[in-house]
């Protein structure tokens, strides 16, 4: 945990793999790389961190995992959300958009 | 057996190589679809592998991380997993135990009455026998006596005024507080009544921890003699009698004719009955006597030792200090040592005894309802032999039968446990409810969780191992012979079949201890009472009176007072007679003192010299029509000089009736007396001196305290007699006034609820020796249909068939009763001094104790025998 990069605030990678797989069941792989087109390569994870979120994620029930084959005819981890994971999304994502919007008013305010 | 436990019940973790190999797996599947990445960016081969290794960080400490993540989850899924089997098990078993509802009942009420009886019982000892005193400090509180003799017959009696003047001062006694109960006539707006009355040092209710609700407690003040009368109100006289009012502190009583002004009410629960064993108070009052001062009554004194100082080394220094002040050749102070009998010793050997036997009692009832259980379970289980066969037919894994039966049982005793609660509050309040007032205080006993424990675990402990037996068939018989149905007797094996008798001996070993026991005290309690009481007790009157050296002080006005007393009650109508004495007719000697025959030699102990006597009023013999045996009764007015002796003092001093004329010294005289007759025996009550021998003697002129013998037409002239005694003098006090049989009532009142509680046990245990003996018979008639169908086909008649039956009912319960006999070697020992004048080895008790578990246990086995002979061998044979 200690080697997480410093400059991604507690929680923020939860919400990313969690956002990402939002979409549908994704492998680790798929999930590491829809975050790094996501976010232009701004947010560099390491995936060390991600696949630690996953499987925090996964024994706290927000996710579940699967085995199946990848597209590239692998045995693949698939990870998708739960019920649990759905609703710890929306109050997370909610989280994020105030304290976003707080931090920008305050530098919009600073500016002028 | 504990190894096979433990391979049954092991979990089914998920193994830790398996965790390992899914992170591996995934690990790889990524570095493999990034170098794939990589390449197709046209990264070189190796290039590829380190750029892919890098972009993930540390993979090793990555891959631990992400093992003991899975590790735990994996391990929190399978307890969640057990845990819904657990409640399925449950829900299961509940189904089960409804739908065999008799055995389930069965079991229950008898691991309930076990549980709750021996947990009651506990926590009565350990109220009454244990923790005698509620009070603080209590372990540092002690009673002081002036005791006699040794071991069962110590004769105890309260300290005189030399020893209490020892006692101030002693080194290593912290406090002396002193006590007197006794009941006084208290004047109401309604009228008068006799109310139990306790006089107090003023420091001592405070120190006993007597906090008041309304008012205040007493001051030292308080028991000066020219202060002002002061009362306490107990609670429930405050709401008894003034209906709680809130002002009654400062209001007025009259108390044995003294006006009294309430200062407080106590809280409620207090009292001293712990202590004396005596009714609830209901008024207390200042101990106005100096200690050193009190004449007349004797005020029970309790010491409180310093700490780290012993009872008995405070007892020692109080006779050494005793002993220095005697005049040279006091009989009292040769014959009589101090002793400090802590909170331990408080309550009564007998008590202690009678409390042990009880305990006993609850002891092996439990004991039968373990083992009836016991039974029960292991008839059920092999029962369900070939339905636990089946399971395992159809895969049900080993473990999850175990765990099925494992439910059923801790269901079972958990029901059991549960009712044995609800048995505990029962019999507790019913104690409360039925407890004699002369019993010690019960109130405020508790359950005592511990018991309450160990009872719930012994009970869950005999369930659990008995209700897992068929593990042990299922591992031996295979699965095939089970299902096909041989099994039910394959798993009837010897051993269990053994194991079920050695249970049913034992149960009926048990229960005839039981029986012999409860069967003794009852005799012995009802030879108690047939006994004749040597006197004609019915319509006899005793009220006790005291004048007070301080409101008489002069001893020809006493005697002449307690004469017109005498008098005055003989002119009420419904009085035909009325004496004075010292005590009541069944009370204990009052006087103790040395008896020395001229023709005798002197006793080797000064111990054997001491006799009671009591002092009687020329009337004594005609009013309590005590019947002489030999030579006359007192003439007019000899004085001390003629002594009238019973039977037995004259037995056991010189071997015969035949005494009139011989001579004695005995006491307060000095002088040579001579014995003038002799009477019957009378009946003695007290622990220990039954039948002690009596001496009369004259009235001494100036005696404050006398008991007046009445002879009246009916108890409600008990009234007027009260009513007469404060018309003759308000000063006179009133110490007591009942039916003489009334008060031979009370003193039994404690025998008679130890007896019934015996009795209550045995017939309990009768009972549940019955149900498990019935049960097993039952049973096994069950599992040899089959045998006995092929008999009765062999053209056996069906009369045979039921004498084998029977024959095998009766041989284990003769089995039971020669054991049971053997036990009641012990029980005899413990029980012989509780019994009033019989041996133990009572052939009528033996005999009817042995024929009634005979003839119960002949009628629990005749029901299954006479099944067993109807068996249709057609159907009997089919079955198989």
């Amino acid at each position: 945990m200690s080697k997480e990069p410093k400059d991604l605030l507690h929680g923020t990678l939860d919400v990313l793999v969690l956002k990402s797989l939002a979409r549908g069941p994704a492998h680790g792989y798929a999930v590491s790389r829809w975050i790094e087109d996501r976010t232009r390569g701004v947010l560099i994870i390491e995936d060390a961190a991600l696949y630690k979120a996953l499987h925090r994620l996964e024994a706290s029930g927000a996710i579940g995992s699967d085995w199946g084959v990848s597209e590239s005819k692998r045995k693949a981890k698939y990870y998708q959300l739960t019920r649990r994971g759905r609703a710890l999304l929306r109050t997370e994502a909610d989280v994020w958009h105030r304290y976003a919007a707080a931090v920008l008013s305050v530098l919009k305010a600073a500016e002028a | 057996m504990l190894r096979e436990l433990r391979r049954l019940f092991r979990l089914p973790w998920r193994r830790p190589d398996a965790v390992d190999r899914d992170v591996d797996a995934e690990l790889e599947f990524h570095l493999a679809m990034r170098v794939d990445e990589l390449k197709a960016l046209g990264v070189p081969d190796e290039q590829a592998q380190t750029e892919a290794v890098r972009r993930f960080g540390d993979v090793g400490e990555a891959r631990a991380a992400l093992v003991r993540t899975d590790g735990a989850a994996a391990r929190a899924a399978v307890r969640v997993d057990w845990l819904s089997d657990l409640a399925r098990d449950l829900r299961f078993a509940g189904r089960e135990l409804r739908r065999d509802w008799t055995f389930a009942l069965v079991a229950i009420l008898v691991l309930g009455l076990g549980i709750g009886l021996t947990t009651a019982m506990v926590s009565l000892f350990d109220r009454l026998a244990l923790r005698p005193l509620p009070y603080p400090n209590a372990d540092r509180l002690g009673q002081l006596w002036l005791a006699t003799g040794g071991g069962e017959h110590t004769m105890r009696i309260t300290p005189n005024k030399r020893i209490r003047e020892a006692i101030v001062g002693a080194p290593g006694i912290e406090r002396v507080d002193a006590f007197r109960s006794q009941e006084l006539a208290v004047d109401f707006a309604d009228g008068t009544d006799m109310l139990a009355v306790r006089m107090v040092s003023p420091a001592l209710l405070e120190r006993l921890g007597a906090r008041v609700v309304l008012g205040r407690a007493f001051l030292t003040e308080d028991s000066a003699a020219a202060a002002p009368l002061t009362a306490v109100l107990a609670h429930r006289t405050w709401q008894a009698r003034f209906g709680g009012a809130a002002d009654v502190v400062g209001r007025s009583i009259r108390v044995d004719g003294s006006v009294a002004t309430i200062i407080g009410v106590l809280r409620p629960g207090f009292d001293l009955t712990s202590v004396d064993g005596g009714a609830h108070a209901e008024i207390w009052l200042p101990l106005r006597d100096d200690l050193t001062d009190a004449r007349g009554d004797y005020a029970s004194i309790l010491v409180t030792v310093a700490p780290g100082i012993a009872m008995d080394a405070a007892a020692a220094v109080i006779d050494g200090r005793y002993k220095a002040t005697a005049e040279p050749g006091d009989p009292m102070t040769k014959s009589f040592s101090a002793v400090v009998l802590g909170a331990d010793q408080i309550v009564g050997s007998s008590l202690r005894r009678t409390l042990g036997l009880l305990l006993g009692a609850v002891g092996l009832v439990l004991l039968v309802a373990c083992a009836n259980v016991a039974a029960l379970l292991l008839g059920q289980a092999v029962g369900r032999f070939q339905e636990f066969g089946i399971r395992a037919a159809l895969g049900a894994g080993r473990s999850r039968v175990v765990r099925q039966l494992l439910a059923e049982s801790t269901l079972l005793g958990l029901l059991g446990a549960g009712a044995g609660v609800g048995v505990t509050v029962a019999v507790l309040a019913l104690a409360r409810a039925t407890r004699p007032e002369s019993l010690l205080t019960i109130d405020d006993v508790r359950v005592s969780g511990l018991t309450l424990g160990l009872a719930v675990s012994v009970a869950l402990v005999a369930t659990l191992v008995f209700g897992l037996a068929p593990i042990w068939a299922i591992s031996r018989a295979d699965v095939a012979t089970a299902v096909v149905g041989r099994a039910r007797r394959a798993g009837d094996g010897r051993g269990a079949a053994r194991l079920r008798s050695a249970l049913v001996i034992g149960q009926i070993a048990v229960t005839l201890v039981l029986l012999l026991g409860a069967g003794l005290l009852v005799k012995s309690f009802v030879r108690e009472r047939s006994l004749p009481l040597g006197f004609d007790g019915r319509n006899l009157a005793q009220v006790g009176i005291t004048l007070r050296e301080r409101d008489f002080p002069n001893p020809t006005g006493r005697d002449e007072m307690s004469r017109s007393v005498a008098e005055r009650i003989r002119r009420i109508p419904g009085v035909t007679m009325a004496t004075l004495s010292g005590n009541g007719p069944v009370d204990f000697g009052v006087i103790q003192g040395e008896f020395l025959a001229e023709d005798r030699p002197v006793p080797a102990t000064e111990a054997k010299a001491i006799m009671p006597a009591r002092w009687v009023g020329p009337d004594f013999f005609a009013v309590t029509g005590l019947a002489l045996v030999a030579g006359r009764t007192f003439s007019a007015d000899t004085g001390q000089a003629e002594l009238v002796i019973d039977a037995a003092t004259a037995r056991r001093v010189w071997g015969t009736l035949d005494v009139v004329g011989k001579r004695v010294r005995y006491e307060r005289t000095g002088g040579w007396r001579t014995i003038v007759g002799v009477t019957a025996d009378l009946r003695g009550f007290n622990d220990g001196f039954e039948n002690a021998p009596n001496l009369y003697e004259r009235e001494y002129s100036g005696e404050t305290g006398h008991t007046i013998l009445v002879r009246v037409a009916d108890p409600t002239v008990l009234r007027d007699v009260s009513r007469a005694v404060r018309e003759t003098h308000p000063a006179i006090r009133i110490r007591s006034a009942a039916m003489t049989l009334d008060a031979i009532e009370e003193q039994l009142a404690g025998n008679r609820f130890t007896m019934s509680i015996v009795a209550f046990f045995s017939v309990l245990a009768l009972v549940l020796a019955t149900v498990g003996l019935y049960g097993v018979i039952a049973y096994s008639v069950r599992q040899r249909t089959f045998e006995f169908g092929v008999r009765l086909a062999l053209g056996a008649p069906p009369e045979r068939v039921r004498a084998l039956v029977l024959r095998d009912g009766l041989l284990r319960i003769g089995g039971g009763v020669v054991l049971g006999l053997i036990g009641s070697l012990g029980v005899v020992r413990v029980i012989r001094g509780m019994l009033y004048q019989m041996s133990p080895w009572d052939p009528v008790v033996f005999g009817l104790a042995a024929a009634l578990l005979f003839g119960v246990g002949a009628a629990a086995t005749w029901i299954p025998a006479r099944r067993a002979s109807r068996v249709d061998p057609l159907a009997a044979i089919r079955v198989e």
